[in-house]
């Protein structure tokens, strides 16, 4: 049995420890707060910006009427290699967060027939994707739990550049999903080409007039689309991350309180055995020095 | 009096502006100057980098320094959907006097690895931010 000092060694250690995963929680859940408010912030552009991709293509024969040089970003191919954007974490100690979204995105990638090239976002995603010998086309990071809008234009840009140069004919995004600080999904959605949401049934639109014509329109709208899904995508995994960090730092910090009370019953007990043991040891002694007088 | 109509700006960051006493905005599309009154029809407009100016059913005027983006009128609402857009008090001037000659020296520079047309965005943006911030 361990002695009563290095007991008290180790109490102090995890209480140590403790005391970081609690600052740790509290961090996020901060953290975890600002991310929701970004996330309902940018809300109103993303739902504006889409209405008014689907008042420019109202009607379907303006897709059908594109050229391929002027919209190089709602082309259409044949699916011969198709693009993978994994978002994951830059740091540790958030759960199972990351896992999730990589075990995700694997999943996704071994279902799919064609070629899989990678986009990773996060150097966990980067990290595990370059071990398992992908084909990593590139990968961002620094961001993960802060995304701004420009690291979501930066991202957006860099894949529509890939896109209309064929380094892939379809893009899939793998993120996740904030429900609940508990509960977080990861999905996979395709995002380019891109396509023009449908208009939501029975709302009577009128007819808009173009400030340059539609195909002017439509050419600068795809690519800020494009940015604003990017952009949704990424708060919307930041915010996941941050509650998964702040739930495993949770549980990190209630198990480290029941390790050190577990510590300080088998301390104490330690501490009374040898005090115990010291007392038989003095009253053993004294027995002796008595019998040897007699 | 003129007929006002509801007026937002929208980044996507916030909401950075939004007043229902709007009777005029003038701003630049793609293809040149415009500007808008109330029961305008129904119009989708590719801004430039420009100042975008408002006026107000009591006779105040309002300028934002807008760096693209779109615009929707839309029955009696008008909305300007901006990637980066500064309202007129808002803006740093000092901040937009050093693009102003940061971009200007990259320009003059002429060295290889100087992104030309990224340097000219930001002289364009700088530009249009001190013309807004000298209409204050």
């Amino acid at each position: 049995m361990a002695t009563a000092r290095e007991i008290h060694r180790h109490m102090k250690s995890v209480g140590n420890i403790g005391k970081i995963t609690k600052a740790m929680k509290m961090v996020a859940a901060a953290r975890l707060r600002r991310a929701q408010e970004r996330a309902a912030a940018s809300r109103p552009y993303a739902i504006k910006i889409k209405e008014v991709l689907s008042n420019v293509v109202s009607d379907p024969s303006i897709l059908a009427n594109l050229s391929a040089k002027e919209h190089p970003l709602l082309q259409h191919r044949e699916v011969k290699k198709v693009g993978y954007l994994v978002l994951a974490s830059d740091k540790g100690l958030a759960g199972a967060y990351s896992s999730n979204a990589l075990k995700m995105a694997v999943a996704e990638i071994s279902a799919c027939e064609d070629e899989v090239v990678v986009i990773t976002c996060g150097r966990k995603a980067r990290d595990f994707f370059q071990r398992r010998g992908y084909n990593v086309l590139e990968s961002h990071f620094g961001f993960s739990d802060r995304p701004a809008y420009d690291n979501a234009v930066e991202v957006a840009q860099d894949a529509a550049k890939r896109f209309a140069a064929e380094g892939f004919d379809e893009l899939r995004i793998v993120y996740t999903i904030f429900k609940s600080a508990l509960s977080q999904t990861p999905t996979c959605e395709k995002i380019l080409p891109v396509e023009p949401p449908a208009k939501e049934a029975g709302k009577a639109e009128a007819s808009f007039m173009f400030e340059p014509g539609e195909n002017e329109t439509l050419s600068v709208l795809a690519p800020k689309y494009l940015e604003t899904v990017v952009y949704a995508a990424l708060v919307q995994s930041a915010a996941s991350e941050l509650g998964s960090r702040m739930t495993a730092m949770s549980s990190a910090t209630d198990n480290a309180a029941k390790l050190v009370q577990n510590l300080e019953l088998s301390y104490n007990k330690a501490r009374q055995a040898s005090i115990t043991r010291e007392l038989n040891e003095i009253v053993g002694g004294v027995e002796a020095l008595k019998q040897a007088q007699q | 009096m003129a007929t006002t109509f509801n007026f937002e700006i929208v980044t996507p960051d916030k909401m950075l502006f939004s007043a229902d006493n709007v009777t005029y905005v003038g701003f630049r599309s793609l293809v040149g100057g415009m500007g808008i009154k109330a029961n305008h029809l129904p119009i989708i407009a590719t801004l430039d980098v420009a100042p975008m100016k408002l006026e107000f059913a009591d006779g105040s005027k309002k300028s934002f320094a807008v760096c693209g983006g779109f615009l929707e009128m839309k029955g009696g609402k008008c909305t300007v959907l901006a990637t980066i857009a500064d309202a007129d008090t808002d803006i740093d001037t000092a901040r937009a006097n050093a693009a102003k000659e940061r971009a200007e020296r990259r320009l003059a520079s002429k060295e290889a690895d100087v992104d030309n047309a990224r340097a000219h965005r930001a002289l364009k943006r700088a530009i249009t931010r001190l013309k807004v911030a000298g209409m204050a």
